[in-house]
């Protein structure tokens, strides 16, 4: 059984269908590509998934749950977490502050254990902190671990947002845009920090990407999205030598 | 049913300098997204500048209440360009907490200023006494003026953001004040010229309400009516801020006629709750959704 | 200017969370230590005036406390707080008043703004801003109204006198007594605002004003902490209504108007907002600078002090100035004055 599956999902906003009869699946441990020009529906397709839209019509089943029934905070107790376009980072307080967050879904303390800050709170905030610490490891965070958010640079501002979505330990992690604003050489290193991440944390992958170079290196699978519908999908090769792929997003003059 | 209509009649008139004052709230919320705390002290200044002119110095009504209402646009003018320049780009409720500091300071130097203080004047008005009678119901001439006077305002205040240059420049600059800088829009001059109109307003309503009631430090309070005024009628929409006036006054006068003792007081805010607890975001509102 | 463009210039390190005890630096402890002892000393040297005006920052950092919690921590602005402390003061009068004694009195106030602050949160889930201010605004009056029409209650305008605090066969009603009670809640208060910082539920509640769609995302349950926002800031504010009750003997409505509510956002503004030592500048601020001001008017003015309007003058410029030369308050001025210590210090 696939760990994602979409189907025949759709939306309309007024009189425009963003996304029309997409279907597609995600199995365990795999990396799935997004591609497809402005506009064809592939942050559309991450909202409804992380249900900050809902659905005109479709599935979406993940690890057996019907996903389309639950809320957005519902969704991080299942295991899965999403990085944003756009950056949403809790912008008024601290690195380690937003990647503690990333934990919250692991609590098991109530309001009175954490206002009398009992042992058993203690120990779940030390069990936290190491995980942060992990984390913070991993991904080379450290000098920035208690700096304020609005003093840091994009690319690290990036890593604490993926820190924090690791700190969920998902099974399906949706990266929307991972390399964008990145230069070339932070480009390659997300390449490889993406097959890290799958490596060391057993993660299924899907990204939205525009950059090829990367979708080519590092998915195992490719979907080419246009004005809402599948175009066609494949391994980074077949996509590549698609020719209607390669007229609509590539330019059919290069290959 | 004459009692009623008169509760009708008299509390229009209330309802009037409500929304008077929530015609304030709405021209500056509506262009500089700013919730102005400070309105009902500009009220309470422009009947204090009025009493001083018409009271003390002997002016008649009608030329008091015109510097009244100058002085204060002009003051109105002067904490846009002073102040709330400086907080341009900072988060609404930082605004809204130096409107909170402004109101603090205009209340106080109204108290220790000698003449005023924290004494209740009386401002009579020329029509004082004169009522005229309309099939059985009695019609004060002041509450007529009001009406009419805020009837007139406020088209003129609709008609001018609809029709002229000016109200149209002041509409762009409070949908996207950034690109109607680059079409050429003076954008700070227009802030400013909407603080002052607001301003105006208030005051208006301060020199209108005086007679009906007393000038006094406190006064401001009052003008704390005009906010659920304001939300009745659609923060952004200016009849709607006059509808909204007008039902509160009504709704108040109901309630100090056929309910209990105290229910008036605050039946303009059971109502703003009553409204608020069905639609979160105004009578008219929209939820803003952020794109991610 | 702002304290996010000092930490842009002096590297991406700084120094730890400034909010939980283990994480003041080490000369903020030991003024910590100082004032502690000399808070608990104070009655024996002096009693009277500034034993009063102590025993009210107290209980005004209590109700502040609160309001950080609401406002600082989730965001969610609040300009009805002194609704909360007049249903504490006055339920914990009506208990003592019927002889029930002052434990169950101040479970009740705290039970009675509890119970006020979720019935509020209910609504206010789906209002943000400019609308939740209003209503949380409507709501104060509408509270002040009933205080003055609930005659059998709470006795309407006139007011009623608090009678003493009697533990067992004990009356705490000296000055002193208040003092140091009102003290002990407040280091209670301080300890579980600070342990709440540290753990999920404060975490939750700062994520949830910096950004819903991130914390949903990272599955926070944003009614549910918003609503725990809501109550713990009513429990603190109804604990500080009974507290100030006491403190004065004797109450009625026109105590607890928008005035009161508006003194409590100005005070968290001017201390610091979203930090708890803030709370304890502001408080600071409230009650002593109008004390300071006036004699300071006084010697203009040849002795004629008592001159209304002052108060407000002095809050209202207060607060104008520090909204344009320093939003975040006291308390980043204490931390600046604390790195150019340490600066200056290792040179």
């Amino acid at each position: 059984m696939a760990l994602l599956d979409v189907h025949d999902l759709s939306v309309q906003f007024g009189g425009l269908k963003a996304v029309d009869g997409v279907s597609f699946s995600v199995n365990d441990n795999e990396i799935l590509a997004i591609i497809g020009p402005n506009g064809a529906g592939k942050t559309t397709i991450f909202n409804m998934i992380s249900r900050i839209y809902m659905p005109s019509r479709g599935s979406i089943t993940f690890s057996g749950r019907e996903l389309t029934s639950l809320r957005s905070d519902e969704l991080p107790r299942l295991g899965l977490a999403r990085t944003f376009q756009n950056i949403e980072l809790f912008a008024g307080t601290t690195v380690l502050s937003n990647i503690l967050l990333g934990c919250h879904v692991h609590r098991r303390t109530g309001l009175v254990s954490e206002l009398l800050f009992l042992p058993v709170a203690r120990r779940q905030e030390s069990a936290f902190r190491a995980q942060v610490d992990e984390l913070v490891e991993f991904l080379d965070l450290a000098t920035y671990l208690h700096a304020e958010i609005t003093s840091l640079p994009y690319g690290v501002r990036k890593a604490v947002e993926l820190a924090r979505a690791l700190a969920i330990r998902p099974k399906l992690l949706l990266l929307d845009e991972p390399s964008s604003g990145l230069n070339v050489d932070e480009t390659r290193r997300v390449g490889e920090l993406i097959g890290r991440i799958r490596d060391r944390y057993r993660t299924a992958i899907v990204m939205v990407e525009h950059d090829m170079s990367l979708v080519n290196r590092v998915s195992d699978r490719v979907l080419a999205l246009d004005a809402g519908r599948v175009m066609a999908e494949g391994s980074p090769e077949e996509i590549r030598n698609n020719d209607a792929v390669k007229s609509a997003y590539l330019g059919a003059a290069d290959a | 049913m004459i009692a009623f209509l008169q509760q009708i009649v008299s509390g229009s008139a209330v309802g009037i300098v409500y929304a008077l004052v929530a015609l304030g709230f709405v021209m500056v919320h509506k262009a500089t997204q700013v919730f102005n705390f400070a309105q009902g002290e500009l009220m309470m200044l422009g009947a204090f500048v009025a009493y001083t002119f018409i009271v003390l110095f002997g002016l008649p009504f009608w030329l008091g209440g015109v510097i009244a209402i100058a002085s204060v646009a002009l003051f109105g003018a002067a904490l846009d360009r002073i102040l709330l320049r400086r907080m341009v780009g900072t988060k609404p409720f930082t605004i809204f907490m130096l409107t909170v500091g402004i109101g603090f300071c205009i209340r106080s130097i109204v108290m220790l200023v000698p003449i005023w203080g924290t004494e209740t004047y009386s401002l009579p008005s020329p029509l004082q006494g004169k009522v005229f009678s309309l099939g059985g119901l009695i019609i004060s001439a002041d509450h007529a003026v009001i009406l009419l006077t805020a009837a007139l305002v406020t088209a003129a205040l609709f008609a001018f953001f609809q029709f002229t240059r000016l109200g149209l420049a002041m509409r762009a600059i409070s949908q996207n004040s950034l690109a109607a800088s680059y079409l050429g829009v003076r954008v700070d001059s227009l802030f400013s010229i909407v603080w002052a109109l607001s301003a105006a307003a208030a005051a208006l309503a301060g020199v209108m309400l005086a007679p009906l009631s007393f000038v006094h430090s406190d006064m401001g309070q009052i003008g704390l009516k005009a906010i659920p005024a304001a939300v009745l009628g659609g923060f952004d929409s200016l009849p709607g801020a006059l509808v909204g006036g007008l039902i509160i006054g009504i709704v108040e006068a109901l309630a100090g006629f056929y309910l209990p003792e105290g229910v008036k007081d605050v039946a303009a805010y059971i109502v703003l709750l009553v409204v608020l607890a069905v639609k979160p975001r105004g009578l008219f509102g929209h939820a803003d959704v952020k794109k991610v | 200017m702002s304290r996010k463009s000092d930490a842009a210039a002096a590297g991406p390190a700084r120094s730890g969370p400034r909010t939980t005890i283990a994480g003041l630096l080490g000369w903020q402890r030991w003024l910590g230590m100082v004032a502690l002892i000399a808070l608990a000393v104070l009655p024996w040297l002096h009693s009277g005036y500034w034993l009063s005006q102590l025993t009210f920052v107290a209980i005004y950092a209590i109700a502040g406390f609160g309001l950080q919690i609401l406002l600082g921590f989730a965001g969610q602005v609040s300009l009805g707080q002194a609704a909360f402390l007049a249903s504490g003061a006055y339920a914990c009068a009506y208990v003592e008043r019927i002889g029930l004694g002052a434990p169950l009195g101040f479970l009740a106030a705290i039970a009675v703004a509890t119970a006020l602050g979720l019935l509020v949160a209910l609504p206010a889930l789906r209002m943000s801003g400019l609308y939740l201010a209003i209503a949380t605004m409507s709501f104060g009056f509408i509270v002040e109204e009933v205080a003055s029409r609930w005659t059998s209650v709470t006795g309407g305008n006139a007011g009623i006198t608090v009678p003493a605090i009697r533990i067992g066969g004990m009356s705490l009603g000296q000055p002193w007594q208040i003092y140091y009670l009102s003290w002990a809640f407040f280091l209670v208060v301080f300890l579980l605002s600070a342990n709440l910082l540290r753990t999920p539920a404060g975490r939750a509640m700062v994520a949830i004003r910096d950004s819903e769609i991130a914390a949903r995302s990272s599955g926070i349950r944003v009614s549910r902490i918003k609503g725990v926002a809501f109550g713990l800031s009513a429990a603190f504010a109804g604990l500080a209504g009974a507290l100030y009750g006491h403190a004065l003997g004797f109450i009625s409505p026109d105590q607890f108007t928008i005035a009161m509510s508006l003194d409590l956002l100005v005070m968290i503004l001017i201390g610091g907002l979203g930090t708890l030592r803030g709370v304890i500048f502001g408080s600071v601020f409230l009650v002593v600078s109008p004390e300071l001001f006036q004699q300071l008017i006084g010697l203009f003015t040849a002795g004629n002090t008592e001159v209304a309007g002052l108060r407000p003058f002095l809050f209202g410029f207060s607060l104008i100035f520090v909204l344009l030369f320093q939003p975040n308050g006291i308390d980043a001025l204490v931390t600046r004055a604390g790195e150019w210590l340490a600066t200056a210090r290792s040179r």
